[in-house]
């Protein structure tokens, strides 16, 4: 009882907070904190000053002072833009051995016109928990097949899907074969693997040249949704995310696409992506890395490729974004970032590769992914380094000028047995 | 004519005089049986060569073989100038023969899987075949038989290959006749293997479990014979077969190791059936003091002209294409006794291109003849009348138009039991040379026959350029002649040999007549003289022979193998920041010093002579980490999940020293983990306690004096709640059923406990005895577990029976039972932050850690993942983050508290002078996801490097490109190579099923 009764409580206070900002444009200061821009800057004891929504400025000072306005001091803390989840099924996924709790694989290969901002689960446990380590963006990705279904960008915030969408049907998520086939006695033999491949391949084209076509009609006999939905990839509305790790799989899929040249193309997942680092700069394609806690591929390869991939494909001058892939594991986001910046970047470079460089790369930096004047105040502040699990203590987030509440089941759980036990939480 | 009269003979030799049962469809046909060799180079046995030889044999023994040439009457006189006479060779390996009988089974809804099929008095599990009589099962098959001889096989062992316990072997003829006679031996043997075959039954579904079916097995059979109460024909027969040389179809090297193990335990010493790759382990492999019989199916060089694709190829299979030839050899150079099967060679060509192989790469020829003759013949109880060819011997032989290893010879001839088996036609270098034809339209043209790589190339001397091919037959030739490329015709020859040189051999060609055939279709005779005879063989291109070893074995033979086990040396680490777990707490700026493998030294100013002095100032050193709950470096299956309990079975038993993932543990400071079985049911197997000592062998990997530890398993996993609507049969499928599971095994315990002191015929139970040590204090459980109402019952269950649970692993919702927990006296064995992964963890916190903690348990912090291992100095960090624990409490959550709970703490988990010196330096504090680990220390041995890293990648990447350009070569010079196929390593968590 006492759970549900913080959760109203914790309602209760977004609401009232609401309703005092909607009125007026009140004026925030954020004072004496480190301020992490998200775009590789850093501002080491200044001052972050909000106006509504917005931010108004930054100053490289840490005490400033302007009438009427609500003061924070966070001496000594650090502010963060709040962090861009890529690539996860978070808000379409509760509890992974329970089928009704699954919404993110619809049946069948060809599914462009799913869209997972109608499925995005606004109530789910999982998404505070996220919000709690300074995630305040999440795109939940369909899986499965070969065409997967479209994303959106999504707060984690919000009442409803309505409310909680920051960039609706950004892209369309396309899962290039993989080249090398397998063995194992589970496998399928050999040539039916590659011949698989192969007819995958040449489904996709064919249905990327029908679509194509499609897309050129401006009045179409008869609708089709699939082909519908695939007008914004071919008039660059929409990003194709083409999801491929293996390195043959991934130059197979790029070579591809190049014969669409107005599409907007994002490498996804590119577990190999390092050993053809320089062609893929060449192409000019972005990269969402997916999970930089991962195992190397095979054992010959350096016992922490993966940890060093990012550092690789930044310094070869690779745009990329790092994502963690799954639900509840996207929380820990942040600390994949961390192990980036220990194995060959900067702890800024790596910050941006979960702001400013995914928000460039799924079209939203005009508004967020770095604290730069007229962008959202949606930001995050910290006791520590966000990026260190050692020091990470998220104590307030902001979405849009807005102080969000940080409960969450987990939290609720945590206070009510420290009650229960008669000890002090820390 | 000397030559075809000899063909004629050979097919008179029918049969000895030897009464038999059957009948006979007309007058009895009795054939003297007696061949005089005469002029052989003859080989006696493996390491005896009579030139100029004679060889009797009479009724199929040998009965003269020397070097007299007094020839008895009636002997039919084999002229075997130029040729060779050895021994046969005796296979070991085989089921020639030899198929399952169709029996009456039962139907898969009656059995569910639980139950034999078998219906009988015969072992409760399919996979114990020890009732199995090769010999009563055997029937030959012309095919195959020819197949063997073609190989220089007279005689075979055969054996069913299907299940654990294979019954009695056969050793049988591979002549043609009737099975009465074919079969040489019944019962001369039996085998053994780890694949439960075609069984259907669900147990045992891992390696570990067919270990501890075999051993159940052993022990059955010695209490049945001292019982009266059961009647089982399995039993009876496993009892009469242990006298017999037993054979264990073991497969790869760590395998072999494993059944040596067995065979200790069971006073066997088992033949090993190896897979090739015991030079891998050759110093283990020579310990087990067993013999080896190994294959020579030596692999394909792979594709790898893609490079992306070649990237995929591991470089212990590109190291084993280069070494697997040189197998044989180390094996003899270590004198560890071999016998050669032709085991997995597609064809006789196969394996004898590959036998010569082994030779030319160094072995000594009479040790390979050894190995394919008095061995098998030796090992088998046999060598009195089998493997050789002195008086009294069976005649069985070979015989050959060279030295045997010679790379141009062929086996032509396998003679057996003294009756002649043609395999090749003598080798077609007679038609070698220039031949003038008489050929009516074009006039007299010439044809020169060449021989390339030991092929013919015909070339024709005329007008035009013609193409020619020739098929050869025993008493003549055919010569296809296309005269002109624009015409679709061609012009055939028949000839057959009027004037033969058999002085020599090979036999020459003088003079042939014969018909021509047109296109017309008209006859027209035809005449044929040689010129000239005998061009030079020309020697082959591909006969570079690398006598020394091309490469060295890598320990263990994976990438970041090294070339010779890590030793214990001297270590002095200066001016670091040291956790030391201790009263002391941390240490600015001092010295450790690491003698003998332990902590030898702490303080400032150390000096040590002749220590390695690692200077790690703005360094900070830990004990190395202990995962308490891990499945890697497991072989073949983490869960024996098929019963509600599988006490009996071993991790120990399944380790795998091979596993990357241990030196992958080590690049993030773990030295030790608890190996677990899965949580597949509610009692699990027996853990094995490891130290990460990449390099060394599997039984050196344990810990040695380590507690017994057991899986215990609670909730949805053990009730298969996730497993699908099919798996809703074997108990439990509740948490009621689970608690129920538990008293029953304890109380069936009770009752063995009770026979133990009562019953002489007590039948040892593995099971049981596992349970019992659990009841009695000496075996220690380790519980997967999630929600409060079964941590509660299994605490209430112990509590009831006397004995304390000793671990909670996983244990998600303790802060729950936090109290309970408490007075129960149980340590807790957490994740950090996992949840959401299952219905009983949508109340599992990252706070656990650190309630449970404050609430004064002892709490670890695991991983159950082999990614996640490598990184738990960052998991521990997170009960910082949840939770706010100390920084000192976070690290002894992965170090001092892990050793706690596995009985370890007085050897390991702090930094004390006298512990055993398993330490990490990190590049930074231990907790920071930006600390690195520099160095990682097991037992004083530095058994990761990060300064090395680079050095290491480039040796493999060297090796790599050096093997891969080798391969090219070899395709290019005709090799016939295949598409690699990976192999995925299964990295094991808890819910998996199977491998």
């Amino acid at each position: 009882m006492k759970v549900f009764l913080n959760w109203i409580c914790t309602l209760a206070v977004i609401v009232l907070l609401s309703n005092e900002t909607a009125g007026q444009q009140k004026v925030l200061i954020v004072k004496g904190a480190t301020i992490h821009l998200g775009n590789g800057m850093l501002v080491e004891s200044g001052c972050l000053i909000v106006e509504g929504a917005k931010i108004k400025r930054i100053i490289n000072s840490a005490d400033t002072s302007i009438a009427g306005a609500r003061y924070i001091n966070a001496t000594g803390k650090h502010i963060y833009p709040g962090i861009i989840a890529l690539n996860n099924i978070m808000g379409l996924n509760e509890i992974e051995a329970v089928r009704a709790t699954l919404d993110f694989k619809e049946t069948g290969e060809f599914n462009p016109n799913v869209r997972s901002v109608i499925a995005f689960n606004t109530d789910s446990k999982i998404i505070p928990t996220a919000l709690s380590n300074g995630i305040l963006f999440t795109q939940p990705v369909p899986q499965g097949g070969i065409i997967s279904g479209t994303s959106s960008l999504m707060r984690t915030t919000g009442w409803n899907w309505e409310d909680a969408v920051f960039k609706v049907d950004d892209g369309i998520h396309l899962n290039w074969p993989e080249e090398m086939v397998y063995g194992g006695w589970w496998a399928e033999p050999y040539n039916a693997q590659q011949i698989k491949t192969t007819q995958t391949v040449q489904a996709i084209a064919s249905f990327f040249q029908q679509a194509n076509q499609y897309a050129q009609l401006s009045n179409p006999p008869q609708l089709n949704a699939r082909f519908e939905s695939m007008k914004g990839v071919f008039n660059g509305t929409k990003r194709l995310y083409v999801h491929a790790s293996g390195a043959k799989s991934i130059v197979a899929a790029i070579q591809f696409l190049k014969q669409y040249p107005s599409i907007k193309l994002v490498l996804v997942d590119a577990t190999q992506a390092w050993m053809v680092k320089d062609w893929i700069k060449e192409q000019n394609i972005p990269v969402v890395f997916t999970n930089v806690h991962q195992l190397p591929t095979h054992p010959h390869h350096a016992i922490d490729q993966p940890f060093k991939t990012v550092a690789q494909l930044v310094n070869a001058g690779v745009l990329v974004a790092i994502a963690h892939a799954g639900y509840w594991e996207v929380r820990n986001l942040p600390f994949n970032a961390g192990t980036a910046a220990a194995y060959g970047i900067s702890k800024e470079q790596a910050l941006q590769c979960i702001t400013l460089n995914p928000a460039i790369i799924v079209g939203a930096d005009a508004t967020i992914g770095s604290l730069e004047e007229g962008k959202d105040a949606s930001f995050v502040i910290s006791e520590g380094d966000i990026l260190d699990m050692r020091s990470s203590r998220v104590v307030q987030v902001f979405m849009e000028g807005v102080e969000v509440p940080i409960e969450n089941h987990q939290k609720a759980l945590y206070l009510k047995y420290m009650n229960k036990y008669g000890l002090e939480p820390r | 004519m000397k030559y075809i009269l000899l063909y004629l003979s050979s097919f008179c030799f029918l049969t000895t005089i030897a009464q038999v049962t059957f009948p006979e469809n007309g007058p009895q046909h009795l054939v003297q049986n007696q061949v005089a060799f005469i002029h052989a180079n003859l080989h006696t046995n493996y390491n005896t060569l009579i030139e100029d030889a004679t060889l009797l044999v009479q009724n199929g023994r040998v009965v003269y073989a020397g070097k007299s040439t007094a020839i008895p009457k009636g002997y039919l006189v084999y002229n075997a100038t130029g040729k060779h006479i050895y021994p046969a060779f005796i296979e070991l390996y085989s089921n020639y023969g030899v198929q399952l009988l169709p029996e009456s089974q039962k139907s898969e809804s009656e059995t569910k899987g639980f139950i034999s099929a078998k219906k009988g008095a015969y072992h409760w599990n399919e996979s114990i075949r020890a009732e199995f009589n090769a010999a009563a099962a055997f029937t030959a098959d012309e095919k195959r038989a020819k197949q063997l001889r073609a190989s220089g096989f007279a005689l075979t062992l055969s054996a069913l290959q299907d299940g654990i316990c294979r019954g009695s072997a056969a050793l049988v003829y591979t002549a043609k006749g009737n099975e009465h006679e074919l079969i040489a031996k019944p019962k001369v043997a039996t085998s053994f293997s780890f694949n439960r075959g075609t069984s259907k039954q669900h147990y045992p579904s891992s390696l570990m479990g067919s270990i501890a079916l075999l051993r159940q097995t052993y022990y059955d059979a010695q209490w049945y014979q001292k019982q009266n109460k059961e009647v089982n024909f399995t039993l009876e027969a496993f009892g009469q077969l242990q006298n017999l040389p037993a054979i264990f179809v073991a497969g790869n090297k760590q395998n072999a190791l494993r059944a040596a193990k067995i065979g200790q335990e069971f006073n066997t010493s088992y033949i090993i059936k190896g897979s090739g790759d015991e030079y891998q382990r050759l110093e283990e492999i020579k310990a087990t003091q067993l013999r080896f019989i190994v294959p020579v199916n030596f692999p394909k060089p792979y594709e790898v002209e893609d490079p992306f694709i070649a990237e995929y190829i591991s470089t212990a299979d590109l190291k084993h294409w280069e070494l697997a030839p040189y197998n044989i050899r180390m094996l003899i150079e270590q004198k560890i006794p071999i016998a050669i099967t032709a085991d997995g060679c597609n064809d006789a060509s196969t394996f004898l291109k590959n036998v010569k192989k082994a030779v030319q790469l160094g072995t000594p020829e009479s040790e390979v003849l050894k190995a394919l003759t008095y061995n098998p013949a030796l090992w088998l109880k046999q060598e009195k009348e089998l493997g050789a060819l002195t008086p009294g011997m069976i005649a069985n032989c070979i015989i050959t138009d060279g030295p045997l290893f010679a790379k141009q010879t062929t086996i032509l001839e396998t003679w057996i039991k003294g009756i002649q088996y043609q395999v090749n036609d003598p080798q077609t270098p007679i038609l070698s040379g220039s031949y003038q034809f008489n050929i009516p339209q074009t006039g007299n043209v010439k044809l020169v026959v060449s021989e390339v790589n030991g092929k013919h190339d015909y070339k024709w001397i005329s007008k035009d350029t013609l193409k020619a091919t020739v098929s050869y037959t025993q008493t003549g030739f055919q010569l296809t002649i296309k005269p002109n490329q624009n015409i679709d015709s061609s012009v055939r020859f028949e000839y057959w040999f009027t004037e033969v040189d058999s002085s020599n051999y090979p036999f020459t060609i003088k003079q042939a007549k014969g018909y021509l055939k047109t296109r017309q279709g008209d006859l027209e005779p035809t005449l044929f003289s040689q010129m000239q005879s005998g061009s030079p063989k020309q020697a082959s291109q591909s006969d570079s022979i690398e006598l020394n070893m091309p490469a060295l074995v890598w320990f263990p033979f994976t990438d970041y193998g090294q070339l010779a086990l890590p030793k214990q040396q001297v270590y002095l680490i200066t001016n670091a920041t040291i956790w030391t777990n201790e009263a002391d707490s941390i240490l600015i700026e001092t010295d450790l010093l690491v003698k003998d493998g332990k902590i030898a030294a702490i303080g400032k100013g150390l000096n040590a002579k002749g220590a390695t002095v690692i200077e790690a100032k703005g360094k900070h050193i830990t004990s190395g980490i202990i995962d308490e709950h891990s499945h890697i470096a497991i072989s073949n299956g983490v869960n024996e999940g098929t019963q509600s309990s599988s006490a009996e079975v071993r991790i120990g038993d399944v380790l795998n020293s091979e596993d990357i993932n241990m030196y992958r543990q080590l690049s993030g400071g773990v030295v030790a983990a608890q190996l677990l079985h899965g949580s597949a049911n509610p009692i699990g197997g027996q853990s094995a306690l490891i130290k990460f000592r990449w390099g060394f062998e599997p039984e050196k990997l344990k810990i040695e004096g380590a507690d017994g530890f057991i899986k215990f398993a609670l909730g949805e996993n053990v009730k298969q709640s996730n497993w699908g609507d099919r798996n809703v049969y074997r108990y439990p499928q509740t948490r009621m059923g689970v608690e129920q599971v538990m008293y029953d095994a304890f109380q069936r315990a009770k009752a063995y406990e009770q026979l133990q002191k009562e019953s002489k015929e007590l039948r040892k139970d593995l099971e049981l005895e596992a349970t019992l040590e659990v009841l009695r204090g000496k075996r220690f459980i380790t519980c997967h577990s999630y929600v409060q109402s079964e941590i509660n019952m299994l605490m209430h269950v112990a509590d009831s029976l006397g004995f304390k649970v000793n671990t909670f692993t996983h244990i998600l919702e303790g802060y729950k039972v936090a109290p309970q927990m408490k007075k129960h006296g149980v340590s807790a064995s957490t994740f950090a932050d996992w949840w959401a992964y299952k219905f009983e963890v949508m109340e599992a916190i990252p706070y656990n850690a650190a309630i449970l903690q404050q609430m004064d348990i002892n709490t670890a912090i695991n991983s159950d993942d082999a990614e996640m291992g490598r990184r738990l100095n960052q998991e521990a960090a997170k009960a910082i983050k949840y939770g706010g624990v100390t920084e000192c409490q976070a690290i002894k959550m992965v170090t001092l508290n892990p050793a706690k709970a596995l009985h370890l703490d007085s050897k390991m988990g702090s930094i004390k002078v006298g512990k055993d010196a398993d330490i990490v330096i990190w590049s930074a504090h231990p907790l920071s996801i930006y600390a690195i680990a520099d160095y990682t220390f097991v037992d004083g041995m530095i058994l990761f490097d990060r300064s090395m890293q680079s050095t290491l990648q480039q040796n493999i990447k060297d090796e790599r490109e050096r093997i891969i350009q080798k391969m090219i070569k070899a395709k290019q010079n005709g090799e016939k190579a295949e598409k690699w196929q990976s192999k995925i390593q299964v990295e094991y968590e808890c819910d998996d099923e199977e491998e």
